[in-house]
């Protein structure tokens, strides 16, 4: 099915195109990737392939905004935050709420977002991202820190999912726990559709399922990478090309939930970058099989 | 006391051992017991497994010379540093990492430390605008050669790395 189309000529040399009728037109989601280093080079190079940008807020607390600015010329731009530790009770670290801040803005971000995790304690800091108990407290705590970097960001903010090899009994299953904290707190999800992969094979449940007991609208945008699998453990190393079961959550999630980008977010182990491009088409290519 | 069962291996050890005794000692009470006890050591254990990997492989990125010149000694070594220093906080987590790392290297006379990295990651680190090292471990087809470094900041382009060899001069970013 196609959407109606009006085409006239204007004056010479210049033809009008309009979409007069918009009803069998599909919305896909934006496909982009999370912008690292090694690969800035060719994400400044505006390929085809990538229609948005991820950045991560800690690798630009030092730098200019120069390059920021670049980016957010090219592209839209969502800034994801790994270091707030939202599940941390007690105040959220003023001077990284800030710098947060400050990176969001020089990009003008349309999304921020964070995990559904803890970092750090008063005792430790973890430096990477801890599952917390779904309990009413943790939800509070969670409620309330979303709040407070949603009312000093002014823009939506989506909570992740993470991967843990650690399961914490508590008071709510983990999509019962999302969709009160997405209501809670006003907030969207992120749908790490990997973490969730890796989540469903090393504590043995049905993702899709697990899908579909979370209210589709909370769903808003989508992590992906590749997984790996090392004696007898699944994990997110973020260094492997994304697998044809992955390719297939997505289908699902992007026929479930009202999803508006998904971020290849690859860390290390970078392909050429040709590669890359066909992840990024091929992602595309299941959006729209999935709408 | 979850961060720090995950943080301290000899913690988990202890808790493995006699759950009630160790949430005693520490006065752990109502449902914080009550999740603590509920805790499988398996799943704590991997957990705390992931989150070394993880530190690691940022190290590993930023120190891709020294790590490969470690060989089969480099994850040894770096589970030795680990549990001989406090981990390292803010923004700067892994840089910190590896540049203690580093450190720890050097400390111990590790033949394989690399000088001429390490200076190149605690310029990126810090907030000097201009260095220059003079170096005895460049490397030139897997080679050590003398060398300057000369490292500087530009607003364009960031942190600038200009080695200069005997008659020879590379760049990279």
């Amino acid at each position: 099915m196609a959407a109606v189309v009006e085409v006239g000529v204007v004056e010479e040399g210049v033809v009008e195109v309009a979409v007069v009728e918009t009803d069998d037109l599909i919305e896909i989601p934006l496909v982009g990737i999370g912008f690292r280093g090694p690969i800035a080079d060719w994400v400044f190079s505006n390929p085809a392939e990538i229609d948005c940008v991820e950045i991560t807020a800690e690798h630009f607390f030092e730098s200019s905004e120069e390059q920021l600015a670049k980016l957010s010329h090219l592209y839209p731009v969502s800034v994801h935050g790994l270091g707030l530790s939202l599940g941390t009770p007690g105040s959220l670290d003023s001077q990284v709420l800030s710098q947060f801040q400050r990176v969001a803005d020089s990009v003008d971000a349309k999304w921020i977002s964070e995990h559904i995790a803890f970092t750090r304690t008063g005792d430790v800091d973890l430096g990477h991202l801890n599952p917390l108990p779904m309990t009413r407290k943790c939800l509070s705590t969670l409620v309330d820190h979303a709040s407070e970097l949603m009312d000093r960001c002014q823009r939506p903010l989506l909570l992740e999912n993470i991967t843990s090899y650690l399961r914490i009994p508590g008071d709510y299953s983990e999509p019962e726990f999302l969709n009160r904290l997405c209501e809670q707190a006003g907030t969207g999800l992120l749908l790490d559709v990997t973490n969730l992969f890796i989540n469903s094979r090393n504590h043995d449940f049905d993702p899709i399922e697990w899908l579909h007991e979370v209210d589709s609208q909370h769903i808003r945008q989508i992590h992906i990478v590749g997984y790996s699998f090392h004696e007898g453990v699944w994990h997110d190393r973020h260094r492997e090309p994304i697998q044809d079961d992955l390719f297939d959550l997505v289908r699902d999630v992007v026929a479930y939930a009202p999803v508006e980008a998904i971020i290849l977010e690859r860390d290390g182990a970078f392909p050429p970058v040709n590669q890359l491009a066909a992840e990024l088409t091929r992602l595309e290519e299941t959006c729209e099989s999935a709408r | 006391m979850l961060a720090l069962l995950l943080h301290d291996r000899e913690m988990r050890d202890r808790f493995r051992a006699d759950r009630s005794a160790f949430v005693k000692e520490f006065g752990l009470e109502g449902a914080d017991t009550q999740m603590i006890c509920s805790l499988d050591c398996e799943q704590l254990d991997r957990q705390a497994e992931g989150l070394l990997r993880k530190r690691k492989s940022q190290v590993t990125q930023l120190i891709p010379r020294t790590w490969n010149r470690l060989g089969v000694e480099a994850n040894r070594l770096f589970r030795d540093y680990v549990e001989s220093s406090a981990w390292p906080e803010s923004h700067q987590r892994h840089a910190l990492d590896a540049d203690a790392f580093c450190s720890f290297l050097q400390l111990n006379s590790i033949q394989e430390y690399s000088r001429s990295e390490h200076n190149w990651l605690k310029f990126c680190i810090g907030k000097c605008w201009f260095r220059l090292h003079f170096v005895s471990d460049c490397n030139v087809d897997n080679r050590n050669r003398w060398a300057v470094q000369v490292f500087y900041r530009t607003r364009a382009s960031g942190t600038v790395q200009r080695t200069i060899f005997c008659g020879s001069m590379k760049s990279h970013r």
